[in-house]
């Protein structure tokens, strides 16, 4: 096994609800071992993670894809990346709302639609790509 | 884990106090207990959240409809929520800025004037 082998995690998980817990559990393990993130940083990981992977298995809940949702976490120093990969059916990642002011009537009536704004708030760096085929978005946490 | 909600009443609210984690699983829970006790007359609710160990987007999002929800009737919500963990989600999502946000259930109940008499309704999520 390389060294890149040995700092990386690979899960796949079916797509339901009741799953997005145990790679939140699986992806914050591997970012609290030796040398780890900050205590605050696997806090921000943890959400960042459970918004992707929901939004994965809930393009394929969408399709009706019934194949596993991937989640691939490496570290690297203090640095952890994780790629969440579906095989929904997409969506156009550059018509991606904007979040309108938290006293807009257009806000309010939204009770959705905020985890990408989570994830680009938490993530060092925050990389989507979306085709017909699927998504695969890719966040980045450092410790300071 | 899943999410756990207990209700119990501190007239003139009720309180649903809310533990576990609130995502995508979860929140379906909150969101049933908050039409529950709604539909049962509460128009002053306390959310305490001080026992939840995790929350994303979609507890947020339950919490909002439960706003929503109170206020369509001439209710209100408080928020009791000590923990910095857990705050910092709602702050990145702005929503510090319209939910009333309290370290206590007794700091929540004080802070505002007493919202009409609410109903006592069993809760099992």
């Amino acid at each position: 096994m390389n060294g890149a082998a040995r700092n990386t995690v690979e899960i796949e998980i079916p797509p339901r609800p009741d799953y997005v817990s145990l790679v939140r559990v699986v992806v914050a393990a591997a970012a609290e071992l030796e040398p780890s993130l900050d205590a605050p940083r696997v806090d921000d990981l943890r959400v960042a993670v459970s918004e992707a992977t929901t939004n994965a298995i809930q393009a394929h809940i969408r399709s009706g894809c019934t194949r596993p949702v991937q989640v691939s976490c490496r570290r690297s120093g203090r640095r952890v990346s994780v790629v969440v990969r579906d095989q929904g059916g997409g969506f156009d990642a550059d018509a991606l709302l904007e979040t309108s002011p938290p006293e807009s009537p257009v806000r309010l009536g939204r009770e959705s639609g905020m985890g990408i704004s989570i994830i680009r708030a938490l993530a060092d760096e925050f990389h989507i790509r979306s085709s017909p085929r699927g998504t695969e978005a890719c966040l980045i946490l450092d410790s300071p | 884990m899943s999410v756990t909600i207990r209700c119990s009443e501190q007239p003139p609210w009720t309180v649903l106090s809310v533990g576990g984690e609130l995502d995508v699983a979860g929140a379906p829970d909150l969101r049933q207990a908050v039409v529950k006790t709604v539909a049962g007359g509460c128009r002053g609710l306390i959310l305490d959240i001080s026992e939840l160990d995790f929350i994303d987007s979609f507890g947020i999002g339950a919490v909002v409809a439960a706003l929503k929800r109170l206020r369509q009737r001439g209710g209100e919500l408080a928020l009791v929520c000590p923990s910095p963990r857990i705050r910092r989600v709602f702050e990145i999502c702005d929503l510090d800025r319209i939910i009333a946000i309290h370290d206590t259930i007794a700091g929540a109940a004080g802070s505002r004037p007493a919202p009409a008499a609410a109903a006592s309704v069993p809760v099992t999520p």
